[in-house]
């Protein structure tokens, strides 16, 4: 009864938010859209054009990458503040504290879902037929979302008795985002880390 | 019986604290008003906090005999950009009413607001008396085994407080059970059956209401003379 309750207030609450941000720029949900690509094409003018990293297919490389990092990253940033941001809250109401990170968790994986539909869409218009390897998605989702959830509720949890580490936690982010293969290919790749972990 | 004690943190890695409440100890009863007075960071605010169960004590027992205590707190978790409507379930739920029960209000709730069409309009667009408006019209839906007030009674324009305070009062002289906290003798001895009168975190009274403030006063007026 309870639980229902608070799954209720998380969903709605979730919903709340993503309408507010919607409402508050004239280009509304549009921009859920239009953050991640203008990041994406600044990455790829970078590392693809103005750095020739790129390797066979790079744009399509650099772009699943990318998605599947900033959902990842965003929302683990976002939950490190979820709360120590709802103290307000907390000091009027009783509220299970899970409910902060949980809401965040949930609007984050609304803004990931249209990215990552267009980036399905996208990957189909480049050519990029649907191989079996389609088949293995929803459990690499699952993997991925079981990650999210588990670091950003630690974290959440972390941050309001050292508010300290939410300044280490961006930059630990930016390095876990160069470690992982987003713009090396897989055997580059397997190189540097071998290279950095077994010297 | 023990009483209640609570430590307020500067922070978890710091040594700084002092007991926001120490030993305070009273019992409250089904169907009464109980005023809680004292003045400014006495520990009143605090000692409500503790009854919601927002904050937990760091000693002493809070017996508790299965019922749900509700700190009223007006325009709870108000979202900008959204519709009053929108707001009003957001702020009902986080108040522990079921989303549906909102809903079922909600007619209630748009007539008390006075707020007309802007009830559907985005609250940014609210004055702040409106935004009042909203808040109260949404916390007096309410109904929780113990409904606990911090100072507010009355919200908004002239017009509007008197008639908030007005169906306050009458919910508080009702048979809910309610703790009343005021800094002002006037109205506990108007609204409350019984009273505590908490100081510097302790409890130095409790009984019945004219007693209690009769003490309070007394305090104040050598408090007054020594000053």
């Amino acid at each position: 009864m309870l639980a229902k309750h608070y799954l209720q207030l998380v969903t709605y609450k979730a919903y709340a938010d993503l309408r507010s941000e919607a409402a508050k720029t004239s280009m509304g949900f549009l921009w859920w859209v239009l953050d991640p690509l203008l990041f994406m094409v600044i990455f790829y003018v970078v590392f693809g054009l103005i750095m020739k990293r790129g390797t066979e297919n790079f744009l399509s490389f650099l772009l699943i990458g990318l998605v599947a990092w900033r959902w990842f990253q965003n929302t683990v940033s976002h939950g490190a503040n979820s709360i120590l941001g709802g103290r307000g809250l907390m000091h009027q109401v009783y509220v299970p504290k899970v409910v902060f990170p949980l809401v965040i968790i949930l609007t984050d994986l609304v803004k990931f879902s249209f990215v990552f539909s267009i980036l399905l869409l996208y990957l189909l218009l480049a050519g990029f037929g649907v191989g079996h390897a389609y088949l293995a998605l929803p459990l690499v989702l699952l993997v991925q979302f079981v990650l999210i959830v588990g670091l950003t509720l630690l974290v959440a949890a972390l941050v309001p008795f050292l508010p300290d580490l939410k300044f280490l936690n961006d930059h630990l982010l930016h390095v876990l985002f160069y470690m992982s293969g987003i713009f090396f290919c897989r055997l580059v790749h397997r190189r540097t880390v071998s290279a950095v972990f077994l010297p | 019986m023990s009483g209640l004690f609570y430590w307020r943190r500067t922070g978890y890695l710091h040594k700084e604290r002092f007991w926001a409440l120490r030993d305070v100890s009273f019992d409250l009863h089904h169907g009464e008003s109980l005023g809680v007075i004292g003045r400014n960071g006495a520990g009143k605010s605090t000692l409500l906090q503790l009854l919601a169960g927002i904050l937990r004590p760091d000693q002493g027992t809070l017996i508790n005999h299965g019922v749900r205590a509700t700190l009223l707190s007006l325009q709870i978790g108000f979202v900008p950009y959204l519709s009053g409507r929108q707001n009003a379930i957001l702020s009902g739920m986080l108040l522990g009413l079921a989303k549906q029960e909102v809903e079922e209000k909600m007619a209630d709730i748009r007539a008390f607001s006075e707020l007309g069409d802007f009830f559907d309009q985005p609250i940014n667009a609210y004055s702040s008396g409106m935004k009042a408006r909203l808040g109260f019209s949404v916390a007096f839906q309410l109904n929780p085994d113990v409904l606990l007030i911090d100072e507010v009674l009355g919200v908004g324009d002239a017009e509007f407080k008197a008639k908030s305070s007005q169906i306050m009062r009458e919910k508080i002289r009702s048979d809910k059970t309610i703790v009343l906290v005021s800094h002002s003798p006037g109205t506990i001895r108007q609204l409350c059956d019984r009273a505590v009168w908490i100081d510097n975190g302790a409890t130095r009274a409790e009984g019945e209401t004219t007693e209690v403030l009769d003490r309070y006063e007394q305090f104040l007026k050598r408090k007054g003379k020594a000053d």
